[in-house]
């Protein structure tokens, strides 16, 4: 939490502006005023607040102080508020950790540095994959390589040792017009990559890999593991920003939410050791030579949502192998999945072309290279015209 | 000091961030002059009080007490006595303080309180009524 002794020297330096676009932002609406002194904004439900206008009016922290505390919460300390105030529209990501030493309020410096190297990885290389999957990179595309550079580190809290990022949710040079912006679909798959590796599921081999889950991530997150086991706890907490409306692809895009979704995660005691299988997983996946695999989509696995985006974007699709005929699970990213949705529902045939795990009894997928329809028409049949993804040469 | 109200009030508009902003003062100086309490005031909180660029409303409220430390609060067995009474006044639309003739500055300024102006549960409402409709006003720019 931000020291509150100083947050008033803080808040003095918020221009009434930013302060009226954040407001417009949670629904209210500029109505009346008297000019130089005060706005009054109002809601769709009659609430009113009221913005100073006048910066060196002597009490014009407090009043903004006022406003900023109308809108914390239990799971939304002030700073978040006045994060929300002054940044562009971000996601802010929180890695806590308790150890004996925190207790003390102190931390070996080593390990601060190797988890601040880690969790820039953990967001760079996720979205790395979201713009193209593979199991190893060594350059990232240039969407990636803008969020990460975008990602702003937040003010350190008390109360315990936490790392927090603000992750802008439309980085520049990253835009994208189909469904959730770029910085967005990379939060959710940052919380979706950790949820895997803290689950057993993670020893499964049958089980398909998050589609960004690369060697560069579950490495990152191997070099989050704090010294020492007794007493460690580690917990990642995700706070999604209501979206702006966007006037512009609005039609493309998820309907804005009004309120911040927060999305807590306890990382568990053998996230860093399952992160080092599934490591050691992908380094494997590139002795194989990838395949091309021919056949229809057969579940779409709606059943089997996932916290965050309420669809595991998971498919299990029947192919020919050989003379023979196998199930292949595969995960997908969302914009994969949309078009995974629409040939199932036509019954197309679709190509994969990728490295296959092929030791259980349902083949998983390692590295995805290309999911796309057999018959290029039905690639093209789309009601909006969907950009290519950035692209990578890792 | 403060006072505002973090539940909505029945009948009243929902503004969030309306407070009253209150200057207390308290005296044994005191006697009732034509209806009225002569108070000097510090020259300071009377600038501050009647502040033409102040958005949220202030006011003085001034707590009359006996001259006699002893009476200013009485316990009884069923209750507790506070003395005397609390009067508020707005300082809005004040003139701005003059100069002395010396050219010294100014002290203080004497400023007179109506004994109308009972500070009560209703006057407290009523007067936070009436800011609500000023800011209801100053919205619809009537």
């Amino acid at each position: 939490m931000m020291n509150l002794s100083n947050i008033e020297s803080v808040l003095r330096n918020i221009d009434p502006q930013s302060v009226a676009r954040f407001l417009s932002r949670q629904g209210y609406n500029r109505d009346g005023g008297r000019p130089g002194q005060v706005e009054v904004f109002s809601s769709e439900g009659g609430d009113m607040i009221l913005v100073p206008l006048n910066q060196h009016a002597d009490d014009y922290a407090r009043r903004l102080r006022d406003i900023v505390e109308l809108f914390t919460d239990d799971t939304t300390p002030l700073d978040d508020v006045v994060g929300k105030i002054v940044l562009p529209q971000s996601d802010i990501m929180r890695y806590r950790i308790e150890t004996p030493e925190t207790t003390w309020g102190h931390l070996r410096l080593h390990y601060t540095q190797e988890a601040m190297g880690a969790l820039y990885n953990i967001l760079q290389y996720t979205a790395a994959g979201v713009s193209s999957q593979r199991t190893d990179y060594r350059r990232v595309s240039e969407a990636a390589h803008s969020f990460a550079q975008q990602c702003r580190f937040g003010q350190t809290e008390y109360g315990s040792f936490v790392l927090k990022v603000f992750c802008p949710v439309e980085p520049i040079v990253a835009r994208d017009d189909v469904g959730e912006p770029f910085g967005r679909q990379t939060t959710r798959a940052v919380i979706e990559n950790l949820e895997f590796l803290a689950s057993e599921r993670s020893e499964d081999p049958e089980e398909p890999l998050p589609p960004t889950l690369n060697r560069q991530v579950a490495t990152s997150v191997h070099r989050l593991r704090p010294q020492g086991n007794l007493g460690v706890q580690t917990e990642v907490l995700m706070r999604y920003i209501a979206l702006e409306p966007d006037e512009v692809t609005l039609a493309h895009r998820a309907t804005p939410a009004k309120k911040d979704d927060v999305t807590k995660l306890d990382l568990g005691p053998f996230i860093f050791s399952r992160a080092k299988s599934v490591r050691d997983r992908l380094k494997k996946a590139e002795e194989f030579e990838p395949e091309l695999l021919r056949g229809h989509i057969e579940t779409l696995h709606k059943d089997r949502p996932v916290r965050d985006t309420d669809q595991s974007h998971e498919v299990t699709l029947d192919v020919r192998y050989g003379t023979s005929r196998r199930k292949l699970r595969v995960r997908l990213l969302p914009r994969q999945y949309r078009d995974a949705i629409r040939w199932h529902d036509s019954n197309t045939e679709v190509d994969v072309d990728a490295v296959i795990d092929k030791r259980g009894k349902v083949w998983s997928v390692y590295r995805l290279n290309d999911f796309r329809a057999s018959d290029p028409n039905a690639n093209r049949a789309t009601l909006f015209d969907v950009p290519a993804p950035d692209e990578d040469d890792g | 000091m403060d006072i505002g109200s973090n539940k909505r009030l029945r009948g009243f508009p929902n503004i969030l961030n309306l407070y009253l902003v209150l200057q207390l003062k308290s005296t044994t100086d005191w006697e009732v002059k034509n209806d009225h309490i002569h108070f000097a005031l510090k020259a300071s909180n009377y600038t501050m009080l009647r502040d033409p660029a102040s958005y949220l409303p202030q006011y003085l409220i001034l707590y009359t007490m006996p001259m006699s430390r002893v009476q200013w609060i009485r316990h009884q067995d069923t209750h507790s006595e506070f003395r005397d009474t609390a009067y508020f006044l707005s300082l809005r639309d004040f003139p701005d303080l003059v100069p002395r003739t010396d050219g010294k500055p100014r002290v203080t300024k004497t400023v007179r309180v109506p004994i109308a102006n009972r500070l009560t549960a209703t006057s407290l409402l009523r007067i936070y009524r009436e800011e609500c409709e000023r800011v209801v006003r100053m919205r619809d720019g009537t």
